[in-house]
């Protein structure tokens, strides 16, 4: 698999492999980031350290393990040091994505084209913005839930081993996420319907 | 159906949508849908909500992001790569170090050894040889002369020991180097040079030393309980001496040091275990010797004891 030649040479200072590695999952990191933190900027440092730290850290990468859970692990602990940070020095306010992210030239959606008509393009996009502000609203331990499930779309085993939670917890947390979320977005029902 | 059987069956659909559920409920939850259209509605809610969330929009990765991520792995490889050098380097450097170390050790081991072994000549001991004088000699000849008088009675053993011993030798063949065992023998050794004449008339004497005398007084000791067998040598620090020693044979050495020197002579031999003999300095003896004779005022005397069970060092 190319994935392993690549970190095989980058275990061997090969900076151009790492290169390669980290076009794969710079995007799914930066929004993973992006959405638990709530600020873009934030977001690029977060990974940027945490793909810096994969580079450092490459020999004690076991080959058994994938690499995207590896890595995604890394970028979880620099998102929870940040937050943790910004708790300390009371910067933790929530800031709107919506506000943040006005320049809508920075996101590629990824609705189908086979979309029906202007009027469910509306909805999808009203549905999506709804979405969008109930996750940032959710608690920290929620949101990381929902982002690395059902906005990642990863399986309950990678949640575990990045989170490092036991699976029986992961599987009770996203329960509650998921309702927590559904609560929130009780009274945008009907974008949904 | 029930409110409450309709609250389970919903805090339950997050994960039937991912099939996470036992197989019973996942029948319970299915079935109960199939038949409540609350729960139903319910349903559709949630699996819409999921679907929502799988479509948001992704942020492009920003301009330069990755050339700006590359700068930093390519500045943390050369760094890398400077630690491995200077880590080898050093890795040579510690090497060679400790084997020089090894070898060093081993040296000063084999010196040591060497010093124990050697019983021919206590010489070694002996601290640089300080020029003759010829007027003090005569005034310290007087005091030490008075001082190995004193106890004259104590000095024929030792004469009479060495008559019957050279008796003995003449009626046998040439023995061997003996072994120095049981006879107490004084050895001066000092950087006070007026008192080599001193340190010639208590040999001659048999003087021996006892730790409440000044380093420059002489006694004789008292005698062995057995006569050894080999034959008596005289001794001599001036000439060196002769005759072996034995392994059983332990050593008091008094060593004087200048008042300025004390606290020094004693930072030294605080390392090592007291009792009423004095310092047990054990194998040690030579290299505390070796470090005290560096001091300002460095004087010694040293005396085979049969009474001690240990090498020690009184300091003055």
């Amino acid at each position: 698999m190319q994935e392993n030649e690549w970190i095989e040479q980058c275990r061997n200072g090969d900076t151009e492999a790492f290169s390669q590695l980290a076009l794969l999952y710079e995007r799914k990191m930066l929004n993973f980031a992006f959405r638990i933190l709530r600020d873009s900027h934030e977001a690029e440092d977060a990974v940027q350290e945490a793909l810096l730290k994969a580079y450092r850290k490459i020999d004690t990468f076991s080959k058994e393990a994938s690499f995207s859970t590896w890595v995604f692990t890394i970028l979880n602990h620099v998102c929870l040091d940040i937050l943790r940070k910004k708790k300390r020095h009371g910067e933790d306010k929530h800031i709107s994505l919506h506000q943040e992210s006005k320049d809508e030239e920075n996101y590629e959606v990824q609705i189908a084209d086979t979309s029906p008509g202007p009027e469910e393009a509306y909805r999808q996009k009203q549905a999506m913005e709804a979405v969008s502000e109930a996750i940032e609203h959710l608690s920290e331990e929620h949101r990381i839930m929902i982002v690395l499930r059902d906005v990642q779309g990863m399986d309950y085993e990678q949640i575990s081993k990045i989170t490092g939670l036991p699976p029986g917890t992961v599987k009770s947390r996203i329960n509650r996420a998921r309702l927590a979320l559904r609560k929130i977005l009780e009274k945008n029902r009907e974008l949904f319907s | 159906m029930a409110n409450a059987d309709c609250k389970n069956i919903q805090n339950l659909i997050p994960l039937y949508l991912d099939n996470m559920l036992s197989d019973e409920e996942n029948d319970i939850v299915r079935n109960h849908i199939a038949s409540c259209d609350a729960c139903k509605a319910e349903y559709e809610l949630m699996a819409s909500i999921m679907q929502t969330a799988a479509s948001l929009p992704e942020l492009n990765v920003p301009e330069g992001f990755h050339e700006n991520l590359m700068e930093k792995v390519k500045a943390e490889a050369e760094s890398k790569q400077e630690r491995r050098i200077y880590a080898r380097s050093w890795r040579k450097v510690s090497g060679f170090a400790a084997a020089a170390a090894v070898i060093a050790v081993s040296v000063v081991s084999f010196m040591q050894l060497d010093r124990e072994n050697n019983q021919t000549n206590p010489d070694v001991y002996l601290t640089k040889p300080a020029p003759v004088s010829t007027s003090a000699p005569a005034a310290k000849d007087k005091t030490a002369e008075h001082e190995v008088q004193a106890p004259a009675q104590e000095s024929t053993q030792p004469k009479q020991k060495k008559q019957d011993s050279a008796q003995k030798q003449n009626g046998r063949e040439a023995a061997p180097a003996p072994a120095q065992t049981h006879q107490p023998r004084v050895e001066k050794r000092s950087k006070d040079d007026s008192s080599q004449a001193a340190v010639a008339q208590a040999e001659a004497e048999g003087a021996a030393y006892t730790p409440e005398e000044a380093s420059r007084t002489y006694q004789v000791a008292p005698a062995p309980a057995e006569v050894s067998s080999a034959p008596k040598q005289p001794d001599s620090a001036s000439t060196g001496g002769s005759g072996a020693r034995t392994i059983d044979e332990f050593r008091m050495v008094s060593i004087t040091v200048a008042d300025s020197a004390m606290a020094e002579a004693e930072a030294i031999l605080s390392a090592y275990g007291k009792d009423a003999n004095g310092y047990n300095v054990g194998e040690s003896l030579d290299a505390v010797i070796g470090q005290l004779s560096k001091l300002e005022g460095y004087q010694i005397t040293t005396q085979i004891s049969p009474q001690v069970s240990a090498n020690y060092i009184v300091l003055q």
